[in-house]
């Protein structure tokens, strides 16, 4: 299977209006940058890491940990242009810290109002989307991580790679093995 | 991805789509707000290229303040201007003591002082208040004229107001048992190295605290003297705190002996070992991973510091590659291939480390068999440091190790 010839319309990341800016300045000591830069991107941190834990606690924690992290670890951000990529790459971590933490893969909730989203679906419909809900949440945090870069954030290869710290060939055969493994557990969750 | 598997490139957006739907709760971006605010105010500003490390220059500095300032001869021009001196107590007198003429550098609390020439000093060994023994954590200088000097350091959490939080952490009997027991709030100020602190006097008993980097120190004099105060007052001007340097992981003190795996190694007993449950066998069993799940065939410590060790063993099969078996069945994901990475030494064996995020794994053969060594951690800036100390106490003995058919089960 040719996973980039059909792959999702590649949006890779790019820095907001101010965005640059604002990473420049951070690293120049200006604590209002860095924090303009939270609120910024606060929303997508957010949503990634929601998508690879699926416990809003286990979300709220990360993200906090994530944003901590990035202010400890700002003197080692040296191309500010990479600030999106760098970020993802403490987000992922932290994410991966605290399943560590948790010690254990938990089952994942469906979200609240999950039917009401689409309220046409009819019993199988619904039944197989929360197979695939549950199918995904049975997957590594590795494999949650790839597939939520690419399926969900849209990034391309490069970024995924950078993100994990793998090379783009490991990315791509990762990414090819984590769809793989959620056919395997779709299949054991119908 | 494309449409045309069964599974389509739609349904899992759309299902990631939904995982991520909901919104973030009420305030949590204002809590990270405040939360980078408290951080702020723990560790100032570092900006690019600028040196966020204090200058050890100022060791040289309060050696003007000795007694007789027998070290202090040249050394004044060394200061930094914009550093103020530290002011020397009203106490500090020329008292009956030895001059005070030979640097002691901790090994673990983040300071250093001057000491007399021919005195017994005791480093410290392990994390202050994690040792039944009570001086474990403190390096002490025993005068043997009736003046005991010791001194420790400790990560303050974040978010504590501080004279509660020490009033609290000296009241627990591990730190500082029989202490003068005055609230930090009403104690008398000192300055030690610059740093404003606060000093109480009790009988046979000085203790003082300072905060310095996001740190407590702690230093006491025990004295049956009349002359105490200007006794620690003359050791006190001659400290240099230098909290980039302290260690904030534990002495690994115990030794664990591994039953199947063929190895020992120091920990620290704090109820966090888990010996094997089975043998390791990485080609049938999943990769080494951060979750936890997997960790069956590993001896793993956790030591409740954001640090987990865990260590396994296996017998090579004939005929591999080591470098390219590795990297199929155990090099942990998100690690650099095993030809690529640093080479390290263990139990006087050549091996390879990999420092990938969040973890630090080393392998190494002996005698046919491979081992792999791992530091899963929470973000520790000093996780090498760690992984380093714990290497050295490492021992390899192949010969020990379980064969498949004696497997526990």
């Amino acid at each position: 299977m040719d996973m980039t010839a059909v792959s999702p319309k590649a949006e890779p990341a790019t820095e907001q209006p101010g965005s640059l800016l604002d990473v420049e300045s951070a690293l120049d000591g200006d604590i209002g940058a860095f924090d303009r830069l939270v609120l910024t991107h606060f929303p997508r941190t957010y949503r990634i890491a929601l998508a690879i834990l699926g416990s809003e606690a286990d979300t709220s924690d990360a993200v906090q940990d994530a944003w901590l992290a990035a202010w400890r670890q700002l003197p080692t951000l040296r191309d500010p242009a990479r600030f999106d990529g760098w970020l993802d790459q403490i987000l992922v971590n932290a994410c991966r810290m605290s399943i560590r933490r948790r010690g254990r893969v938990r089952e994942i909730p469906m979200p609240d109002g999950f039917d009401a989203e689409a309220p046409q679906a009819s019993l199988s419909q619904v039944a197989e989307r929360d197979a695939l809900d549950r199918a995904f949440g049975r997957l590594t945090v590795e494999q949650r991580t790839i597939l939520v870069l690419h399926h969900l954030e849209r990034r391309p290869l490069s970024a995924i790679a950078a993100a994990l710290v793998i090379p783009v060939g490991t990315a791509k055969s990762r990414l090819h093995a984590a769809r793989a493994a959620l056919e395997r557990l779709l299949e054991t969750e119908r | 991805m494309n449409e045309s598997s069964w599974l389509s490139d739609r349904e899992v957006t759309d299902m990631l789509r939904r995982r991520s739907a909901r919104p973030a709760p009420d305030g949590l971006a204002t809590a990270i707000l405040e939360s980078l605010a408290s951080e702020r105010a723990r560790h100032p500003v570092r900006a690019r290229g600028r040196s966020a490390k204090r200058p050890l220059m100022l060791l040289a500095a309060a050696t003007l303040l000795l007694g007789g300032g027998a070290l202090a001869a040249g050394s004044g021009a060394l200061r930094l201007p914009s550093i103020p001196p530290p002011e020397p107590a009203p106490s500090l007198s020329p008292v009956d003591f030895p001059n005070l003429t030979t640097t002691f550098v901790s090994p673990r609390n983040g300071f250093s002082i001057m000491r007399p020439d021919r005195v017994a000093v005791t480093p410290a060994v392990q994390l202050l208040g994690f040792s039944t023994q009570v001086d474990d954590g403190f390096d002490g200088v025993e005068t043997g004229l009736g003046a005991y000097f010791k001194g420790a350091s400790t990560a303050i959490p974040h978010g504590v107001s501080i004279d509660g939080w020490v009033d609290e952490y000296l009241a627990d009997g591990h730190v500082l048992p029989g202490g003068c027991g005055v609230p930090r709030s009403q104690q008398e100020e000192i300055t030690i190295d610059g740093q404003s602190g606060s000093i109480a006097e009790c009988p046979d008993q000085i203790e003082a605290t300072v905060v310095a980097g996001g740190r407590l120190y702690l230093f006491t004099l025990q004295a049956d003297r009349r002359d105490a105060r200007a006794v620690f007052d003359a050791f006190a001007a001659t400290i240099d705190l230098t909290p980039d340097t302290a260690v904030d992981y534990p002495g690994l003190t115990t030794t664990f002996v591994s039953p199947t795996n063929g190895f020992s190694f120091g920990y620290i007993d704090r109820g966090g070992l888990e010996p094997a449950r089975v043998l390791w066998d990485p080609v049938t069993q999943p990769r080494p991973d951060f979750s936890g799940v997997h960790d069956g065939p590993f001896d793993g410590v956790e030591t409740g510091l954001g640090a987990y060790f865990k260590a396994a063993s296996v017998a090579i099969p004939d005929g591999v590659s080591i470098d390219a078996w590795v990297d199929e069945y155990v090099t942990p994901i998100g690690c650099a291939p095993r030809s690529q990475q640093a080479e390290i030494t263990i139990d006087g064996h050549s091996g390879r480390i990999a420092e990938c995020p969040n973890e630090i794994a080393a392998t190494v053969v002996a005698s046919g068999r491979l081992y792999l060594f791992m530091l899963l951690h929470d973000n520790r800036p000093d996780a090498r440091e760690f992984f380093d100390t714990w290497v050295a106490t490492i021992h390899l003995t192949p010969q020990d190790a379980a064969a498949p058919s004696s497997a526990a089960s």
